[in-house]
C-alpha cells in the first residue's frame, strides 16, 4: 500500500464524497503517484467484485417456501374498514371494561369447566391427525366458537397427506375424511368472502378474485386425488356454488353477501376464459 | 412509484396476503443477493430472507410510504443480519472454515490467492461492522449519509468503517488484488 497517507481520502474520493477542492487535489496527487494509483485501481476492482455477488433466481418454489409459514397466518392488521363482523370494529375497551371483561371471562370459563368436564374430552389441535380428523367430523366440532375450530383447521389443513393417509389406513372413514375436505372448503371460502370485502369495490376487488381463482384451483390441485374425489369435482374443484350450498348463512344479510361474491366470481372466472 | 405498487400496497395493509406476496416477489431477488453478501452462506442468507418476510408481513400496516417498499424490507434485513452477527459473534480476526464459505464450497481464505477470486472468502475476513458498510456501499450504492441512517451511525464513523475495512481487505490481499485488477478480464477465473 502507498506510504502517502492518503488513504481516507482515497476512500472517500472512490465514493464520491470527497468535496470538490480535495478531490482536485487527490487527482493532482494520483497524476504523480503511482502507488496510489495502482491502490485505487485496487479498492475499484474490489468494489466491481462485491457488485458481482448475484443471488439465484426467485422461482415459484423458492416463494412457496418462504411463504409456507403464512399459510395460515393472523389476519394482516386491516388499514381500511372492517367488514361489519370483524371484532376490529368493536370500539376499543376501555383498561377498566377490558379488566371486567377479563374478570367475567375466567368466571365463565370457570363455570363452564364444570360443563365441559361432564362431556366427551376435546383433542388438542395438534393431536394425532385421524384423532382430530374424527373430532372436526363429528358434531361437536360444529358447537364450537369460530375462534376455537380455527386452530383444528389450519392444524389439518397443513397435513391433507396424512388425513388421505389415515382413510386409507382406515384409522378414519371415507365419511369422515368427507366431512373434512367440506369443513376445509368452506373455511376457504369463508376466508375469500372475507377478503374480498375487505377490499374496496373496484380493481382491487378484481385483482383478488383473480387471484382466488388461481389459488383454487392450486389448492384443489393439491389435493390427494382421493380427496379431490370426495369433492367431486376433480382437477378443476368444487365450484363456488357448491360450496354455497354446504355453507349455510346464518342471516339474509349473510346470504347477500354470499350471492354477490359469487356473482363476481363467476363474471370474473368467465372473462377470465375468453 | 408506480400506481400498481400503490394498490398493492393498499392491498396489503387492507389483508391481502397475495397483494404482499407480490410485493415481496419483486423484491426477493435484491433482498436475497444482499443477504448473500452479508451472510457468504446461501443457506444463512435464505434464512434472513425467510425472517426479513416474517418480520416485514406482521408489520406491514406499520409502513407509511415514506421510503420505498424496498428500502423499508432492506431496513428489517439489514436489522436481522445485525442480530444475527451479534448472536454468532463472529471475530474479526478469524476466517471462517471453508466448508461455511460461499454459496458454493469454495477454496479456504488462505487459498485465496488462487487464480479465481473468492469476493466471499474475502468478505468474510472482515468483521460483521465492516462487512456491512463496504457491502451498503458498494452493492447497494448508499450515500455516507444512507448508510448512517440505514445503521443508525455516525455519518463519521461510517466513513471510518469504509476505509478501515478496504484498508484492512488491501493489506491480507494485497498482492492478489493487484494482479486481478491489472488483469481486468471481467470474469473471475
Amino acid at each position: 500500500m502507498s506510504p502517502c497517507d492518503q488513504y481516507e481520502t482515497m476512500s472517500r474520493y472512490l465514493d464520491g464524497e470527497a468535496d470538490s477542492p480535495v478531490a482536485t487535489a487527490f487527482e493532482g496527487h494520483l497524476a504523480g503517484c503511482a502507488r496510489c494509483a495502482s491502490d485505487l485501481a485496487e479498492l475499484r476492482f474490489l468494489g466491481d467484485s462485491i457488485r458481482q455477488i448475484d443471488a439465484p433466481e426467485t422461482t415459484k418454489d423458492r416463494l412457496d417456501a418462504l411463504f409456507a409459514p403464512l399459510d395460515q397466518p393472523a389476519p394482516l392488521r386491516k388499514a381500511s374498514a372492517e367488514p361489519w363482523w370483524s371484532v376490529n370494529r368493536w370500539p376499543r375497551p376501555s383498561r377498566v371494561a377490558a379488566l371486567v371483561a377479563g374478570i367475567l371471562a375466567a368466571l365463565i370459563a370457570v363455570v363452564s369447566i364444570g360443563v365441559m368436564a361432564s362431556r366427551q374430552s376435546q383433542p388438542k389441535a395438534d393431536a394425532d391427525v385421524a384423532v382430530v380428523a374424527k373430532f372436526v367430523a363429528s358434531g361437536r366440532f360444529n358447537r364450537l366458537p369460530d375462534a376455537e375450530k380455527s386452530a383444528y383447521l389450519e392444524a389439518l389443513g397443513r397435513k391433507l397427506t396424512q388425513v388421505n393417509e389415515a382413510a386409507e389406513q382406515g384409522r378414519i372413514t371415507r365419511q369422515e375424511r368427507l366431512r373434512v375436505v367440506e369443513i376445509l372448503a368452506r373455511e376457504q371460502f369463508r376466508k375469500m368472502i372475507d377478503g374480498y370485502y375487505a377490499l374496496p369495490p373496484g380493481l382491487q376487488r378484481q385483482k383478488y378474485l383473480d387471484h382466488l381463482l388461481d389459488e383454487q384451483e392450486k389448492w384443489v390441485r393439491s389435493l390427494p386425488p382421493a380427496m379431490r374425489e370426495d369433492l367431486g369435482q376433480g382437477a378443476a374443484g368444487p365450484s363456488a356454488e357448491e360450496l354455497t350450498r354446504k355453507m349455510p348463512a346464518a342471516t339474509a344479510q349473510d346470504q347477500a353477501r354470499i350471492a354477490t361474491f359469487l356473482e363476481e366470481l363467476k363474471k370474473r372466472r368467465e372473462s377470465r376464459s375468453h | 412509484m408506480p400506481v400498481d405498487e400503490r394498490e398493492l400496497i393498499e392491498q396489503a395493509q387492507a389483508g391481502s396476503q397475495a397483494a404482499f406476496r407480490e410485493l415481496f416477489t419483486r423484491y426477493h431477488r435484491p433482498l436475497l443477493r444482499l443477504a448473500l453478501a452479508l451472510t457468504g452462506r446461501l443457506a444463512d442468507a435464505e434464512d434472513l430472507v425467510q425472517e426479513t418476510l416474517l418480520s416485514a408481513y406482521q408489520r406491514f400496516h406499520t409502513f407509511e410510504g415514506r421510503s420505498s417498499v424496498y428500502t423499508w424490507m432492506r431496513r428489517i434485513l439489514i436489522n436481522a443480519a445485525s442480530n444475527a452477527a451479534r448472536a454468532r459473534r463472529v471475530r474479526m480476526s478469524e476466517p471462517l472454515p471453508a466448508d461455511e464459505i460461499g454459496p458454493s464450497a469454495g477454496p479456504s481464505p488462505g487459498a485465496v490467492i488462487e487464480r479465481k477470486l473468492d469476493i466471499h472468502a474475502m468478505l468474510a475476513t472482515l468483521s460483521p461492522e465492516f462487512r456491512q458498510v463496504l457491502v451498503l456501499r458498494e452493492l447497494e450504492g448508499l450515500s455516507y449519509q444512507e448508510i448512517a441512517q440505514e445503521l443508525s451511525l455516525p455519518q463519521g464513523t461510517v466513513e471510518s468503517r469504509l476505509f478501515r475495512a478496504r484498508r484492512e481487505l488491501q493489506q491480507r490481499f494485497s498482492g492478489y488484488l493487484g494482479e486481478r485488477s491489472r488483469d481486468r478480464s471481467g470474469s473471475w477465473s
